[in-house]
């Protein structure tokens, strides 16, 4: 087990590293000359290669490459490389600040859309998944089946839209002004103020997801209803609640871990859209304004922050699966 | 006043094909009618497909899918049939405990068995955590659970087969119920386990009055345990009677040709029966194997020695976990052994390296190849469901390069030669029984020609009466076409019908070998005479085998 662990969390480092790398050539090659776009529109060429200099853009590629993995030029008195403590991801030329402090900032807003996200997407999933498997072809497995379809083939901006519209526009005309249409407010503000700015964002991104996983739970509770084991919690006289939403349900966890894990990851790393439609500050809108500004540290900082979300879950993911299945 | 009762009982399936008014013409069991006295026992009897589990699933409710039920089944007097689902909850579990047949899909794999157990208590009555947890500990200590604390706390996947069904015996018997079912509870068990849960079942039963269902293929197992027997075929009552009326008097034809074939399998093969053994084809010397897993590393057998002579049957017998599967895949050349020597006509198998089970099988001389050849157990998993029976016959025959007018040539013969009609050939596995699959498969091990087939648990999933079938082709097979056979099983009866020499493989080793009716008749070690002495028979006077 040690043995797997360490292997494991070098693989982890490895994937990390190898998607900053690639992020790193990828902005080498699509942001040609970012002094340029920095300077004001009439500088001399002069005042471009002094900004330049002061980024350290106007070394050759090894050495800035040398210079994010191990240790840089301090930038405005920021130091830059990830081997300094704490490790540096650069300064921001856009924003004028370091990266770290950056998505520091911007991490709260994201994570709480995930979070609650996260809640009402498994709640109602497993309630609609278990539900419709128990009546397979019943009136609500075909209800939720529409359901799912409508909202796989909506894109989350036309599902925010609607929900603006209709939430928002609609009962405020009515004279009920309840739910705000965009903005955010921190946690450590007033919770009640940082649910209700949320409540639409939450439901945008839930529905998408509540209409894959409400499938996903569904097929795998039907695949265990067939056990033998289910057979005896039903001979034992357990009500049907016990029996699909206790045994049936937890012998059909896995595929939705593994799913859960990776969808949980990819809104942690930045629900672009989302954000954009609902003017939330986090990491998807700062990742649009970098990559259209050119903010190549930015870019580097986001795509390996997004990249480490994703590995630490899918290794916890594995974890979880391994200590169920090493029980059996 | 009877305590359980099936009152002309039919239950019928949808039958997608017939029209919707008719979908549910055909009846899977047909107006049966048998009853159970409080504190009896009653065995339900019959091959796979004559109802006998279908229809008490039925009756309980348990059966899923699309089905209709005619007539009564009286608990007490509450018909099952009728009855609102909730109260039909209330009495199972309560007064009608369940057995099953296999414990290990029984059993809730991801909840410990301690919880598994609680779960009927907290459903049924009102005792607080603690009583539960108390009441709990002394279930599995009454049904033979060591260290019922610690146990309590494990998973099932970290128990013995026998230890899992006496789990479910526990969960059955948690409130005393007035009726157990007990669906072939001892069939997915080794001998000697089922001998102690067979005990365990009549212990209870003599201690609570507790009346028991059992349902079984086995009329061997039955005759120990039933007071009266009913006999299905067909999902039809063939004859019911008391036990000693039913074995000793037979009134119908198909009971006596269960019983025969029930008999017919626990008579040991005599030496000189005519077939001619060649000299030794394969030889096999020191074989071990180990299985490592993390740390731990398991010897699955070590130091084999034996040998299988040209047109020979040797048969390898052995419980769970002796080993006996570990030498089935090394000979077929699935896996490698770790030392030892293994040849097969003189070629030699590669020895060493790390392959496993399950992994990509080591290379294999092409001569080796085609003169060993496997049969496994599960003829439903063994075919491919998606191709005809002609071309499960003849995939290893193209994959050696064969025309396609000598496939069809000799396809065609070891059809004739496996008694598998022309008809078939073009069916695919679903249309197909048990005993016909087998057929196929051995078909497809002999279409290469090969001097020697391995058959892993070839019967293990089949009826008495198909499994004699396929004892008596495996010896025509034998007879005609000269071909050895490693026959492994963990049923001795079958083993002890077919080989000529047995390898019996115990827990620590291999027991013995020697000439079948030797080792039947006086075994030279102590293990394989418990073996024997845990096999039920049916020439047990029923005097001895009372209680």
């Amino acid at each position: 087990m040690t043995s797997y662990l360490t292997t494991r969390v070098v693989r982890m480092l490895i994937t990390v590293l190898a998607v900053v790398l690639v992020t790193f050539f990828l902005t080498q090659i699509a942001f040609s000359n970012p002094a340029r776009n920095l300077a004001p529109p009439n500088a001399s060429a002069e005042t471009i290669q002094a900004i330049a200099r002061a980024y350290g853009i106007d070394r050759p590629w090894p050495e800035q490459l040398f210079g994010y993995f191990v240790k840089g030029p301090d930038i405005q008195g920021t130091p830059t490389g990830l081997l300094n403590w704490p490790p540096s991801l650069g300064y921001s030329y856009q924003e004028q600040r370091p990266v770290t402090e950056l998505l520091l900032e911007k991490i709260p807003a994201t994570l709480s859309l995930a979070a609650g996200a996260f809640v009402l997407w498994i709640g109602f999933s497993v309630l609609f998944g278990v539900l419709a498997a128990r009546r397979q072809g019943g009136v609500l497995d075909k209800i939720t089946s529409a359901f799912s379809y409508t909202f796989l083939s909506l894109p989350t901006f036309v599902t925010g839209m609607l929900l603006i519209y209709v939430l928002f526009y609609q009962l405020s005309l009515a004279g009920f002004r309840f739910f705000p249409s965009s903005g955010y407010v921190p946690i450590t503000e007033s919770v009640g103020e940082w649910a209700r700015h949320l409540i639409l964002p939450w439901l945008t991104l839930a529905l998408a997801e509540i209409a894959i996983f409400q499938r996903v739970i569904r097929s795998s509770v039907l695949e265990v209803v067939g056990q033998d084991y289910i057979r005896t919690a039903k001979a034992k006289g357990l009500p049907d609640r016990r029996v699909y939403f206790g045994h049936a349900l937890s012998g059909a966890l896995n595929p939705v871990l593994t799913l859960g894990g990776i969808e949980l990851a990819a809104i942690i790393g930045g629900a672009v859209i989302t954000e954009q439609v609902f003017g939330i500050d986090g990491i998807g809108r700062l990742a649009v304004s970098a990559a259209s500004s050119g903010d190549a540290p930015v870019v580097i900082g986001i795509t390996l922050f997004s990249a480490m979300v994703f590995v630490v879950a899918t290794f916890a993911v594995d974890l979880i699966t391994y200590a169920r299945s090493s029980r059996q | 006043m009877p305590l359980f009762q099936l009152d002309a009982f039919s239950v019928s399936f949808a039958d997608p094909g017939l029209p919707q008014r008719h979908r549910f013409a055909l009846d899977t069991v047909h107006e049966l009618s048998y009853s159970v006295e409080p504190g009896e026992t009653v065995a339900i009897v019959g091959e796979s497909g004559s109802g006998k589990s279908v229809s008490l699933l039925a009756a309980t409710g348990l059966l899923d899918g699309d089905i209709r039920t005619r007539g009564r089944v009286l608990f007490r007097d509450h018909d099952l049939l009728s009855l609102p689902q909730a109260s039909r909850r209330r009495i199972l579990g309560k007064e009608i405990g369940f057995v099953f047949q296999d414990p290990q899909s029984n059993l809730h794999p991801f909840m410990t068995i301690g919880a598994q157990i609680e779960e009927v208590l907290t459903e049924h009555t009102s005792l607080n955590r603690t009583a539960r947890r108390r009441r709990v500990l002394e279930l599995l200590g009454e049904v033979g659970i060591p260290r019922p604390e610690e146990k309590a706390q494990h998973h099932p996947g970290h128990l013995s087969g026998g230890q899992r069904q006496r789990v479910m015996i526990a969960m059955a018997i948690a409130l005393n119920p007035a009726l157990i079912i007990a669906d072939e509870p001892t069939t997915a068990l080794d001998v000697s386990v089922q001998a102690g849960i067979l005990d365990l079942l009549t212990r209870l039963q003599a201690e609570h009055g507790t009346a028991i269902v059992f349902v079984s293929h086995d009329l061997a197992v039955v005759s120990r345990i039933a007071d009266r027997v009913v006999v299905l075929k067909g999902g039809r009552l063939v004859e019911t009677g008391t036990r000693d009326e039913l074995y000793e008097n037979p009134r119908e034809q198909y009971t006596r040709d269960l019983l025969e074939a029930s008999r017919a399998r626990i008579r040991p093969r005599a030496a000189r029966d005519g077939i001619r053994i060649g000299p030794p084809l394969l030889e096999v010397t020191g074989l071990t194997k180990h299985y490592r897993r993390g740390r731990r590393t398991t010897t699955a057998i070590e130091g084999l020695d034996f040998t299988v002579g040209e047109g020979e049957i040797v048969g390898v017998v052995g419980e769970s976990g002796s080993g006996k599967s570990t030498v089935g895949t090394i000979v077929a050349g699935l896996q490698t052994a770790d030392a030892g020597s293994i040849t097969l006509a003189g070629h030699p198998y590669p020895v060493g390296g790390r392959h496993r089970a399950g992994t990509t099988a080591p290379h294999l001389a092409p001569e080796l190849r085609r003169s060993v050849q496997l049969v496994f157990q599960d003829p439903f998993a063994s075919l491919n469901p998606r191709r005809t029976v002609f071309q499960s016959i003849a995939a290893p025959l193209e994959a050696h390069g064969w025309s396609r007018a000598a496939v069809r040539e000799r396809v065609a013969e070891v059809a004739r030669r496996t008694v598998v009609d022309e008809v078939l050939l073009e069916r695919y596995p679903v249309a197909l029984s048990g005993g016909q699959k087998q057929r196929i498969a051995i078909a497809r091990a002999l279409a290469l020609g090969p001097r020697l087939v391995v058959a892993d648990e070839p019967l293990a999933a089949l009826d008495v009466t198909t499994q004699v079938e396929i004892i008596e082709l495996i010896l025509s097979l034998q007879q005609t076409l000269g071909t050895a056979f490693l026959f492994i099983s963990h049923d001795l009866g079958v083993v002890a019908s077919i080989a000529q020499r047995v390898i019996v493989l115990g827990p620590d080793g291999v027991a013995e070998i020697g000439r079948t009716e030797q080792v039947f008749t006086e075994p030279r070690s102590e293990y394989t005479g418990s073996l024997l002495a845990a096999i039920p028979r049916l020439d047990d006077s029923p005097a001895e085998a009372s209680r």
